[in-house]
């Protein structure tokens, strides 16, 4: 799917033709949050000499699905959101609740847009799919936008904020290569015992466990020990490891399950997903990123939970 | 005079599709010629609606951007079938009256996985019930890049894999719950109906999914949040349903034992051979991928005889030894 320049130039036309009524046009500028698909149209201006006298006076300003509109005045910042008020797909601006003294104003007017999926279409995003480098903790990101051109209107140049970027994070050798063997040893002897139905098997595979038990300190503890490394691998975890570099920046991760092979559904992670944004725009077509994976913090924590 | 930026990856996988871009300030030139290497094809440019070449040539000239200040590329790169590493540079040379005033070049290197058959016994023995294997297949990738192997007896093998009696319970009382939840999403998703029987259909074949549906998949869950939400919360349950401390234990070995020696993944790690006392024949096929999921050519190990001294089986991949010697890692 395009996007649909045509219908989003509509609706930042009416609120630029609205408010042009009553009020010279000062700046104007259009970004689009990917994430969300809003669009948001950021007007400055300036309330034409003599209207705010006149005690009912009023901007009303039609936008199809409408979400949130944000009102500052200028020099002073003042907040003026009291002179806001939102109805179905439209907002109206009430003068005689706008600061006095204050005739400039920035309308933030944020909008669902009609049609989502248009951005395949418009950036081409890459990210690095494996890390073959030695030290293995580098994952290049790179944006570039497809038709520059689509981005410059009259009403300001469009910018796209906060697109997606997914790096799968390779994992699974920092846990193997740090777990200890005799851990890996028990865990298999439990293994082979909870799927053994041989009594005798079974008996002596009890047996072999209980002589572990007196040998490693991690028999019986094996539960414990798996949630403590799962844990690793929590969002909230993980994002320990994981540094964005500008002009991307990191917003979430997750586990990479492998949805496609049932064995492997309740492993653990062979990769964590990380999710970053960043963003372009006519002035800045292109941006190059970098995710460094710092696997030594990752192997050393692993250790710990070992020690 | 500026260039802002110029960017092309350090490195890549083989058959990857490569970005490139340019940035510059304020330069006035006549045009810019791109230079890139063999292995490497525009498959699209970006900001650019006439070329002076063909693009199918190592070498381009851009005259024009649509909006001065950016080009962007889209490179498609070749697989090598032996080389495990390609090198070369892209450049980007800025020129006026007929003379390079500014070049800027970069360097790329891109790998595959190679697998090497290094030692193929031709008679193997088991002993049970210490799952003693008296010769091993000898593999290595010798690539740097991972190797993605689903290990198979090929349909003329008079041994054949199997899965063991507790993994397939596990996996009917798995795939019963994913019946059901794919059910669900095709109720409350019709628009989806054919991928989720497509996944439903991969979920329950051991064999390697297809490039093509991973594709589809993730842009289907990239572009529809909602349906993302759903199909995630669904695996939760999933999870859920069938979470035991058995099934954890399980996974667990299997996730350890699937990355075998260096850059090696074993994506059916359960897999099994049933074996007996009386000697057979075995034909083994591995389908090897790289991380990407583009399938290079199988691997067919020459017949081995296998025998035990009783009856058993044993994990497929327990066959193998892995790694640059041949030495289990």
């Amino acid at each position: 799917m395009v996007l649909n320049v045509d219908k989003l130039l509509q609706i930042v036309g009416k609120i630029h033709t609205s408010l042009s009524d009553t009020s010279k046009i000062k700046s104007k500028s259009i970004s689009i949050r990917c994430p969300e698909n809003k669009g948001i149209c950021s007007v400055g201006f300036e309330i034409k000499a003599g209207l705010r006298r006149s005690i009912c006076s009023k901007i009303t300003v039609p936008v199809p699905n409408l979400t949130d509109v944000q009102l500052t005045g200028y020099p002073y910042l003042s907040q003026e959101n009291k002179a806001i008020v939102i109805s179905n797909d439209k907002f109206d601006i009430i003068f005689k609740h706008l600061s006095k003294h204050t005739e400039t104003f920035i309308a933030e007017v944020e909008f669902t847009l009609p049609d989502g999926g248009y951005l395949d279409n418009l950036v081409q995003r890459s990210s690095q799919t494996e890390s073959m480098t030695d030290s293995k903790d580098e994952y290049w990101m790179d944006a570039q936008l497809k038709n520059v051109e689509i981005l410059k209107t009259e009403y300001g140049n469009v910018s796209l904020r906060d697109m997606d970027f997914y790096v799968d994070v390779g994992v699974q050798e920092d846990v193997k290569t740090q777990l200890p063997s005799s851990f890996l040893d028990d865990i298999k002897i439990v293994d082979a015992w909870l799927s053994e139905s041989d009594r005798v098997k079974k008996y002596n595979y009890s047996m072999e466990h209980l002589r572990q038990s007196k040998k490693t300190k991690y028999a019986g503890e094996e539960k414990n020990l798996l949630r403590n490394l799962n844990e690793l691998f929590a969002s909230s975890r993980f994002e320990s490891f994981v540094d964005v570099q500008h002009p991307f920046h990191y917003s979430k991760c997750e586990k990479v399950n492998d949805f496609m092979d049932l064995s492997q559904l309740m492993s653990f992670p062979r990769s964590i997903k990380v999710i970053s944004r960043t963003n372009l725009s006519y002035e800045n077509p292109a941006a190059e990123g970098k995710l460094i994976y710092n696997k030594k913090a990752l192997r050393k924590e692993i250790k710990t939970i070992f020690d | 005079m500026t260039i802002k930026s110029m960017f092309l990856p350090k490195e890549g996988l083989q058959g990857e599709e490569i970005p490139s871009h340019i940035t510059w300030d304020n330069l006035e030139y006549d045009q810019i010629s791109l230079d890139f290497p063999d292995f490497l094809k525009i498959k699209e440019i970006y900001n650019v609606s006439a070329l002076e070449n063909d693009c199918s040539a190592c070498s381009i000239d851009i005259v024009s951007p649509d909006v001065d200040g950016y080009v962007g590329l889209l490179f498609e790169s070749l697989r090598s079938e032996c080389e495990k590493k390609l090198t070369g540079f892209v450049t980007f040379s800025f020129i006026r009256n007929g003379t390079v005033f500014y070049r800027k070049k970069k360097e790329i290197s891109l790998h595959r996985p190679l697998i090497e058959v290094l030692q193929v016994p031709l008679s193997i023995n088991i002993s049970f019930p210490e799952k003693e294997i008296d010769n091993k297949i000898c593999i290595s990738n010798i690539g740097d890049a991972t190797s993605v192997l689903v290990l198979m007896t090929a349909e003329e093998s008079e041994i054949a894999e199997d899965l063991s009696d507790d993994q397939k319970q596990s996996l009917d009382e798995i795939s019963k719950s994913l019946e059901d939840e794919v059910l669900f999403l095709k109720e409350t998703y019709p628009k989806h109906s054919i991928l989720l029987d497509d996944f439903l259909n991969i979920a329950r074949d051991p064999e390697l999914p297809s490039k093509d549906f991973n594709n589809r998949f993730e842009e289907t869950l990239l572009n529809d949040s909602i349906f993302s939400d759903s199909f995630g919360d669904s695996i939760q349950r999933i999870f859920i349903t069938n979470i035991k401390f058995k099934s954890l234990i399980n996974s667990f070995v299997a996730y350890t034992e699937s990355l075998v020696g260096s850059k090696i993944f074993i994506f059916n790690p359960f897999t099994i051979i049933p074996l007996s006392e009386e000697p057979k024949t075995i034909l083994l096929r591995l389908v090897q991928s790289d991380l990407l999921l583009s399938e290079y050519d199988p691997i067919e190990i020459q017949p081995i005889t296998i025998s035990a001294n009783s009856k058993g089986a044993i994990e497929l991949h327990k066959l193998f030894n892995w790694g640059d010697n041949g030495i289990e890692r």
